[in-house]
């Protein structure tokens, strides 16, 4: 059998832009006041009555060809055999050379620790045989966590029979955050970003 | 109607002002070293002040490079590790050998110099000029990791960083034989009447040197203010994205501003104004003021590329 590599498939016909998961990973993993490991950007188009509003979660991308272990000066940044990329914090000099080659935002200095911080996937939880604090909260569950080598798993099955979509394909990257029915104007950027403390 | 967004969360930008300086003192540094090799073999001449003055400067500059770059770590104190935690595709971590060896061979330089042990001095350079051309292409390789962010994608930072090394090389060469030899270098017409006496003292040969360099630094000017251009317009063109950072560096505030007032008019106009124009020309004010206008340029520059590289989130 193939060796286990986790993902996330996040079905957005699903997904109403209720912040639980956001909250739950918050509170899961001490992240502290400021930063995020996961959030929900919102995009609303139209004008009233013919309005609607998308959501997109957003989080690390445990991209197989992960740039921010390549680039990482120390090592610190490195991947799972699960796929799941982690930091050692006891390694992590606090450069920020991994958050600035990030494509997906999904990294921050914690303001506490010092160091860089993301999503985890929650390997603590995943290690005991459970799922990340997100996906276990998702009251619409529309975050699938899973193995996509195991073609019986729920997320293997969903990226199989739908239309799934990744972020910033064009990066060459190989993320595994796979996304069903996401709006074009959610996924695009482009905006200010002047937040330097 | 254009969707909006209402709710995003972006997280600090990882690289600042400190960034900025570094990159603009390792380029300076490596350029005044090179700027000094250079002019002690070209001057055939053995070790003068100006020589001494510059071997000092690009040592303690030299010696800024690792102050900056730890200042703007968030765990300073794990610094060491970078050294020998090598990851061999992390452009950082051959920076940092890179630096480290410059940084050695840069203060070895000098103190070999004001030791007068010339022929050691020799061996020294070599292997320090190498390490000095390897520093600005480092460090445009380094920030061209950046997945997404199309400024320093360009292709175009490393060429830049090259031409600041020559630039700001230039520069401090021409400040501190003015700041050495003082007031009584030789004009080229000073020279030229004076002949063969005068123009073969100290002050008249580093005159002469001095307004070739300033030549030389019209011609570096130029070709910096050409590659902006050529830069901005390709990236303006090229995506969307770049389109965005372009308008940011060009329009927005306080990007715009630095652009416009710092890069262009006091890093470009001001120099050539003084490199041109016939009544500052013709003194050795001319180059010492453009000089001093180009280290401001460049530094300005730095920042707008490092900071209107991540201005924007894609």
């Amino acid at each position: 059998m193939a060796q286990v590599k986790y993902g996330m498939v996040v079905d957005l016909r699903k997904c109403y832009g209720c912040h639980a998961c956001s909250v739950a990973c918050k509170s899961e993993n001490g992240v502290p006041l400021g930063v995020f490991r996961t959030w929900v950007k919102q995009v609303e188009k139209g004008k009233y009555p013919e309005v609607r509003r998308y959501f997109l979660p957003r989080l690390c991308n445990h991209c197989d060809e992960a740039i921010c272990v390549k680039v990482c000066p120390v090592q610190a940044t490195y991947k799972r055999e699960d796929g799941t990329v982690l930091i050692n914090y006891d390694k992590c000099i606090g450069c920020g050379y991994c958050i600035a080659a990030c494509p997906y935002q999904a990294r921050y200095i914690d303001p506490v620790r010092k160091v860089a911080d993301k999503c985890t996937f929650c390997a603590h939880r995943v290690d005991q045989g459970l799922v990340p604090a997100c996906v276990n909260t998702c009251p619409a569950q529309a975050r699938v966590f899973g193995d996509l080598n195991d073609p019986q798993s729920e997320i293997a099955k969903l990226v199989a029979t739908n239309a799934v979509q990744v972020l910033r394909p064009e990066t060459g990257l190989r993320p595994n955050i796979f996304y069903i029915s996401p709006d074009v104007n959610a996924m695009k950027g482009g905006e200010l970003a002047w937040s330097r403390r | 109607m254009e969707p909006k967004v209402v709710y995003d969360v972006f997280h600090e930008m990882p690289w600042g002002i400190v960034t900025a300086s570094y990159l603009f003192v390792a380029a300076l540094a490596a350029g005044t070293y090179l700027a000094v090799v250079l002019l002690n073999r070209a001057q055939k001449a053995e070790y003068g002040s100006v020589t001494r003055t510059g071997a000092v400067t690009a040592a303690v500059l030299g010696l800024l490079i690792p102050v900056l770059l730890v200042s703007e770590l968030h765990q300073p104190l794990r610094f060491i590790t970078v050294l020998f935690r090598l990851n061999p595709t992390s452009p950082m971590s051959w920076g940092a050998w890179i630096m480290t060896l410059f940084v050695i061979a840069a203060v070895l330089y000098a103190g070999l110099i004001l030791k007068k042990d010339f022929q050691s001095a020799r061996k020294v350079e070599l292997p320090g000029a190498v390490l000095a051309v390897l520093i600005p292409l480092y460090t445009g390789l380094e920030l061209s990791f950046a997945q997404t962010n199309p400024l320093w994608q360009s292709g175009m930072l490393p060429v830049f960083f090259l031409l600041a090394t020559a630039l700001g090389g230039v520069a401090v060469a021409v400040i501190v034989m003015k700041l050495s030899a003082g007031t009584t270098l030789a004009t080229p017409e000073g020279a030229k009447t004076a002949g063969k006496e005068v123009s073969a003292t100290s002050e008249g040969v580093a005159g002469g040197i001095m307004f070739s360099l300033g030549k030389l630094l019209s011609l570096l000017v130029v070709v910096n203010f050409l590659l902006i251009f050529i830069m901005l317009l390709t990236l303006s063109n090229a995506t969307a994205e770049g389109a965005i950072i372009a308008g940011n560096i060009l329009a927005g505030m306080p990007l715009g501003l630095l652009f416009w007032l710092g890069e262009m008019a006091v890093g470009i106009i001001l120099p050539l104004f003084f490199l041109w124009y016939p009544r500052t020309a013709k003194t050795i004010s001319g180059p010492f003021w453009a000089s001093g206008c180009v280290l401001v340029g460049l530094y300005v520059q730095r920042i707008v590329e490092v900071i209107g590289g991540q201005s924007a989130i894609f």
